[in-house]
């Protein structure tokens, strides 16, 4: 059996060098600032054969025969480039780098943003599952409050969910935030959230691109349940030094970012620093918190020559605090991420990209007592450090063979002391640390004009390394994780699609059902079994005009070995014959929907209409319990929503109609969101518990509360100088000051008569807010 | 165009057709009678009409009638499972509640194992539960032996001592003696305000810069379970060696904020079952009193309760 497959891989990969020919490959980048460009069209306009370049800005396209050829680049709002080359033999390898030119700058005012038709991605050999692709544009295009943010722009998205105004928690296709892998310039990112969830921990000026994977994601990425937010850090400015800095009512930021020369080597940097001030409001009103949070990112890139390039980024973050009650609460935690990067090429058709990386989330917590110091005190945190090796191969135009590694440190720690006479057995001390490592294979197979298939595997190791409570057990799982993508074209534009992926997880989080920085991931000891998915996805894509797009996808996700906290540890903890399985409860689930997504870029309307429906499921041990039996009963989760409608559009009047106001170039911005109510539990019954009436209540999803309703508008005045551009904003939040309800308490009260009567009181969510702020570039 | 109004159209109409029947919510959780106990045993003391055992047939809301909620003619069996002493409780009409109660006095042991079966006619199961009753732990009033006259905790709210906020529980902390046992043990501590509310009352600690509160706190104040005026508090404590002191105790400083208001209040402090201790703590703790068959909890505890004044 092993000679035969040994026989096949050594005939696959003869027959794949033996389709070998000239190349032209090379960096598109962008002409103003020099910047790599992702995910342009690039393709021979006499063989038809296309790519995308990738996250680096790199492509490669395979010549059969000698000839004179055209190579063209296309991107939505940048000129359509065409060069002319020829290749002499069939051996030989044109290195052709392309810059790009932003269609607005040297065109007419007046113009109309859109793209050629048949620039699809389905020229491009990638299936792209479940993908979104955001641009720093199009997340400072969404409305948020007080200032753009990366999450809140991702919840508009259909297919994801917002549990709450106050948490940036992403809940995707029926997962949960701890199912999510959020990257940062290929690092983790743990706990993404500022306090209150109002700020996700991405300055979006600082950010690239992100991609947002709602399921089905390629062999490349595992190690969760449910999606894969991967955020790329701007790499600066190659040509000129320039900034931007932002003022709103609660914080400024501010970005810098050019090239630098020494010698005869060179590069670029980026730095993005922000910072709150409302701890200055506490002069103006007291006793409220005393908090700010800042976070900063940096990035410096060394072009070392056409070859190699180098880089290393930093991320950093920190929320501070401090509540007095009669004691003093005195809460931070942040985190900070630090990454390398070498891309190097060992041929035009090899292409290889490695990482060493390292992450860490801190989070503290101290009650401090006047008579008598800390009281309590509770210290979290989570380090990882990653390598990972991806190389892509493209023998010819029908293959492109992606293959790696990732090798990964986990140590997670959480110890509890107080100063009260508590049972220290019963306060967690515990650190866990682990090992994951990883292979993967996948082939991108144009079989012809018509189909492709994209199989993939993804073989994964994990082990604990040290365990710190002795009846834990050690663990270690070795699975195997098939990818399978297959598209058919229907047309220049239009193709359908099916996938079908399985994923595992080896961490997990303790989490209290709302998103926070208190949440705690843990790697599984030999007590849990890693959690488990099957995501099957069938889709239709299509190019309806320039300026639309339309995307449906129906999808179905199972879930097993999947956990959730279990709040009634935090009265059981037991260091001494505890393991992690008394933690969580234990359970499966499933959703199952469809998105669908109508894009716009027509005559200055710019953005998307997006529309979800679906449902999910879960069944926890130990959850929702049916009274006869004590077993649990499937339930809606919180964050289970129905239907969804998006729509999110900016227009911009003074490109299309070449008019401004008040002397500026003036941009509308729009954000209209409905949902179906959240479900939640109301009482049923009433009891006498020796002191007082009590409630017997329902099943969690017993009801569900009213829709939620909200319409957000933005105003942007640019006004052109000649340094820069000043853009002062005014943003609504809420215009219709709508009260959605975020949450109900029940409660019994004696009525005018007597009788007791069933009363509630509703948590509301954002009121009516107005914002303005003021943007500089120069 | 076509094809793409037919594919969303297709796609629609098999995702509302599986949806149609479907209001995404669950059916009620509770069907017929549902019956509970209410139940604490507390050591030294016997079950009377100051710690009766309640049964209760649980009602719908919309239906509730206060008379019907109480059972009066259930069978409820007590045993001792470590004497096997066996005794029944008998129903009393009191404060307009049905309480079962023992008349033959029966004094609850410490460390014993106590079971309770109850037959409620027209239900055909045996509701029961059982408790093991926490070792003795006696409250103690003046730790640090002061003897100031006026100054301290009182067994009775009138004559009531009275404690300065600013150092209550340094010079008065909570102190229970649990003899020679000394480990772990399950502390349930609850501080009530005896006053009625007002919005003369006034917070220990501003909150917000409000010395007060408002007028719509009312309801707040007067709400069951916690609330402003009842706050409770439950952990898994260790009873230990004192310095200077020969037994073993549970010890609790830093506990003034749990005093909400300046004013007269009831200080309860319990070492309790597992049963009392999940009920307290979990969400539904109904469902996890122990009690099987049926709801609530059937618990024990041991200490008792002090009573004093808080002034600023």
């Amino acid at each position: 059996m092993k000679k035969s497959l040994l026989t096949v891989l050594i005939l696959t990969v003869a027959m794949l060098m033996e389709l070998s020919a000239a190349t032209i490959s090379g960096f598109v980048t962008r002409k103003e600032s020099d910047e790599p460009m992702q995910y342009a069209n690039v393709r021979i306009t006499e063989t038809k054969a296309g790519v995308q370049t990738n996250k680096k800005g790199y492509y490669v396209i395979n010549i059969p025969k000698a000839g004179t050829y055209t190579l063209e680049v296309s991107m939505v709002s940048y000129q359509r480039q065409e060069i002319s080359f020829t290749i002499v033999s069939e051996d030989e390898n044109i290195s052709q780098a392309v810059q790009m030119q932003k269609e607005g700058i040297e065109l007419a005012r007046v113009m109309v943003m859109g793209r050629k038709e048949n620039e699809t991605e389905d020229d491009t050999p990638q299936i792209k599952v479940s993908l979104i692709r955001q641009s720093t544009e199009d997340i400072q295009n969404v409305v948020s409050v007080a200032e753009s943010d990366v999450f809140r722009a991702i919840q508009t998205l259909p297919g994801v969910a917002p549990i709450s105004d106050f948490s940036s928690g992403l809940y995707v296709r029926g997962g949960s935030p701890d199912q999510n892998l959020i990257l940062l310039d290929d690092i983790d990112v743990y706990n993404p959230n500022h306090f209150g969830g109002i700020f996700s921990t991405f300055n979006s000026d600082a950010v690239e691109s992100v991609d947002l994977m709602k399921g089905g994601y390629p062999a490349q990425y595992g190690g969760r349940l449910s999606s894969v937010l991967d955020v790329t850090n701007r790499q600066g400015n190659r040509n000129y030094h320039q900034g931007t800095a932002r003022l709103s009512a609660i914080s400024s930021s501010a970005t810098l970012e050019g090239p630098w020369k020494l010698g005869n080597q060179s590069g670029s940097y980026m730095g993005s620093f922000r910072r709150t001030y409302v701890e200055l409001i506490q002069a103006l009103i007291d006793d409220i918190p005393d908090y700010y949070f800042y976070d900063g990112h940096a990035k410096l890139n060394w072009d070392l020559d056409i070859n190699n390039k180098l880089s290393a980024s930093t991320y950093f973050g920190k929320d501070n605090l401090v509540f007095d009650f009669g004691q003093t609460l005195k809460l931070d935690w942040g985190n900070r991420t630090f990454t390398t990067q070498w891309v190097h090429l060992f041929n035009p058709t090899l292409f290889s990209h490695f990482i060493i990386a390292g992450s860490e989330f801190r989070s503290n917590f101290n009650q401090i007592s006047e008579d008598s110091g800390d009281t309590f005190s509770r210290k979290n945190g989570i380090d990882d450090v990653t390598a990972k090796g991806m190389l892509s191969w493209n023998p010819n135009n029908q293959h492109q063979v992606d293959f790696g590694y990732e090798a990964k440190l986990n140590d997670t720690w959480l110890k509890m002391k107080t100063s009260y006479q508590y049972d220290t057995n019963s306060l967690p001390d515990v650190d866990v640390s682990s090992l994951t490592s990883a292979l993967y294979l996948q082939d991108v197979w144009d079989i012809n004009s018509l189909w492709t298939i994209q199989p993939g595997l993804r073989a994964s190791w994990y082990k604990t390394l040290d365990i710190n409570l002795p009846s834990a057990p050690d663990a270690s799982y070795f699975n195997l994780e098939p990818r399978l993508s297959i598209r058919r074209k229907l047309g220049l534009s239009e193709s359908v699609y099916a996938n079908y992926g399985r994923y595992y997880q080896y961490l997990t989080l303790m989490s209290m059902g709302m998103s926070t920085p208190f949440d705690i991931w843990f790697p599984l000891d030999g007590s849990l079994n890693p959690g488990i998915s099957d995501h099957y996805t069938l889709g239709y894509k299509r190019q309806i005009s320039e300026s639309f797009d339309f995307d449906v996808e129906a999808y179905y996700k199972d879930y097993r070995n999947i956990l959730e906290y279990n709040i009634a540890t935090g009265f059981n903890w037991d260091n001494e014959n505890g393991q992690l399985a008394d933690t969580f409860h234990l359970g499966k689930g499933y959703t199952y929907g469809a998105d669908f997504q109508l894009r716009t870029n027509w005559r200055g309307l710019e953005g998307f209409i997006g529309y979800t429906i679906s449902k999910t499921q879960r069944k926890m041990s130990g959850m929702n319990l049916v009274p006869e039996t004590g077993e649990g009963r499937f339930f809606y989760p919180r964050y289970d929503r129905s239907h969804a409608i998006n729509l999110v559009e900016t227009f911009n009047l003074s490109q299309y109609t070449g008019k401004q106001i008040l002397g500026a170039d003036f941009k509308i911005g729009i954000n209209f969101a409905y949902t179906s109510g959240q479900p939640n539990q109301r009482p049923e019954r009433i009891f006498f518990d020796g002191e007082d009436f009590q409630l017997i209540y329902s099943y969690t999803d017993r009801e569900r509360l009213p829709e939620y309703v909200r319409l957000d508008i933005s105003t942007k005045y640019e006004y052109q100088k000649s340094w820069g551009t000043i853009e002062p904003y005014l943003e609504a939040v809420n215009v219709f000051n709508r009260k959605n309800v975020g949450s109900r308490d029940y409660y019994i009260s004696p009525n005018a008569a007597g009788e007791l009567e069933l009363k509630h009181r509703d948590g509301t969510q954002f009121p009516f807010i107005p914002f303005i702020g003021v943007n500089v570039k120069w | 165009m076509k094809r793409i109004l037919l594919i969303v159209a297709t796609a629609v109409t098999m995702l509302l057709s599986l949806t149609s029947c479907s209001d995404f919510t669950s059916p009620d959780r509770f069907e017929g009678n549902a019956y509970s106990i209410s139940g604490l045993l507390v050591a030294g003391n016997s079950i009377s009409l100051d710690q009766p055992i309640y049964v209760c047939r649980s009602s719908s809301i919309n239906d509730f009638n206060a008379l019907e909620l109480f059972v009066p003619d259930a069978t409820v069996l007590i045993i001792d499972q470590n004497t096997n002493e066996q005794f029944n409780l008998t129903p009393a009409l009191h404060e307009y509640k049905v309480k079962y109660v023992d008349e033959n006095n029966h004094v609850i042991i410490a460390d014993h194992v106590y079971r309770i079966e109850v037959d409620i006619p027209g239900y055909d199961k045996t509701v029961w539960a059982e408790t093991h009753v926490p070792v003795s732990a006696d409250l103690i009033r003046d730790y640090n032996n002061l003897d100031v006259a006026g100054e301290g905790y009182s067994v009775s709210a009138n004559p009531i001592d009275s404690l300065s906020y600013n150092d209550l529980d340094v010079r008065y902390p909570i102190a229970m003696n649990t003899g020679n046992y000394s480990g772990p043990v399950n502390l349930y501590l609850e501080f009530f305000c005896l006053e009625e509310f007002s919005t003369a009352l006034e917070f220990t600690n501003p909150i917000f810069g409000t010395t007060n509160p408002s007028s719509n706190m009312e309801s707040d104040y007067y709400e069951a379970g916690e609330s402003i005026r009842r706050i409770h508090f439950i952990g898994r404590y260790t009873s230990m060696q004192q310095p200077d002191y020969q037994d073993n105790y549970l010890l609790v400083n830093d506990f003034k904020q749990a005093f909400i208001f300046f004013g007269r209040y009831r200080v309860t402090a319990y070492a309790v079952d597992d049963n009392y201790y999940k009920y307290s703590y979990m969400p539904e703790g109904y469902l996890y009193g122990g009690v099987h068959n049926g709801l609530g909890y059937f618990g024990s505890a041991s200490g008792g309760k002090m009573f004093t004044k808080v002034y600023k």
